[in-house]
């Protein structure tokens, strides 16, 4: 069974194909009587995070904080999932890891040097990114614009597009 | 012996034909003295998967859509929604096939007896398509 073309969108049909072991032709049987498995990161494969507000913005390395730009195909808007450390790691420096600033103190969101520590522990939770405390990720006050700060918040419900993010994994080489 | 053509049907006839490991030359001795009956639930060591067990088959693209029944027939991916039949399928190990939940009496096959490359779900006739 393989969705036709690889292509991962809604309505897409499926069909037979030669086995080449492509993801598209993987499939994973979920029973409806046990609970769902957590979908994380895919380890070590870059990625960049974009954000679902109308403006599809991606998070980015702004000096050692982040906010939300138009992607640009910039090392500051790629990462990496290292779950050694159960980290988020910028893909050009891998010393460094998303972070809550001031040890956690802080609800704001930098680059900091991986130390491991709870306070750079982030999980895929659908469209959140959720911290180990249960905090996520937040375009601050859901301005939907270049430069706009992100930081960690709690859960506004399901529905909070400036909480939601899209994982898109890509060829490092492209950036 | 062979039924012949393949055809899982009522009345069908029995021939000797010359061995391929086909499905159709294969059969079980069910003395009756024994318990004849298979069990509805559990492994199915054979196809590895749960008989009668409700699952759904999510891709491992990027956003995990779910395999679904699109517009009665055809076979898609689309966003997976809790207790959606039309995603929703079980394993039948009486016919050896994958029924849809949402259409009981189908099970997904490749059409035009399996000289398409498109995938739907068709009324259940346990060949090898």
């Amino acid at each position: 069974m393989d969705v036709r073309g690889g292509q991962d969108r809604n309505g897409q049909d499926v069909i037979v194909w030669s086995l080449h072991n492509g993801l598209n032709q993987q499939w994973d049987v979920v029973y409806t009587d046990l609970p769902e498995p957590p979908v994380n990161f895919q380890p070590n494969k870059p990625f960049v995070l974009i954000n679902q507000m109308a403006g599809k913005r991606l998070l980015t390395l702004s000096g050692a904080n982040f906010v939300v730009q138009s992607r640009n195909n910039s090392p500051e808007q790629l990462f990496k999932f290292d779950p050694e450390t159960k980290t988020i790691k910028m893909f050009s420096n891998q010393l460094h890891s998303l972070a809550l600033s001031h040890a956690g103190k802080s609800r704001n969101l930098i680059a900091h040097k991986t130390d491991g520590a709870w306070y750079q522990h982030f999980i895929l939770d659908g469209k959140f990114i959720k911290n180990e405390r249960g905090l996520v990720l937040d375009v601050s006050g859901s301005k939907d614009r270049d430069g706009q700060n992100v930081i960690v918040w709690k859960k506004n419900g399901e529905n909070s597009l400036n909480q939601h993010w899209q994982v898109s994994y890509v060829d490092a080489d492209t950036v | 012996m062979d039924v012949q053509g393949g055809r899982d049907k009522e009345g069908n006839n029995v021939i000797t034909w010359n061995r391929h490991n086909g499905a159709n030359q294969k059969w079980k001795i069910l003395y009756l003295d024994e318990k004849d009956d298979e069990p509805t639930s559990g492994l199915d060591e054979d196809s590895g998967l749960f008989r009668n067990r409700p699952f759904y088959l999510i891709s491992r693209l990027p956003k995990h859509r779910a395999l679904t029944v699109s517009h009665g027939r055809a076979l898609a991916i689309t966003d997976k929604k809790k207790d959606n039949p039309h995603q929703i399928f079980y394993f039948d190990h009486l016919t050896r096939t994958v029924k849809s939940k949402a259409y009981t009496g189908k099970s997904i096959s490749i059409p035009n007896k399996g000289r398409n490359n498109a995938l739907d779900v068709e009324t259940t006739n346990a060949r090898w398509w």
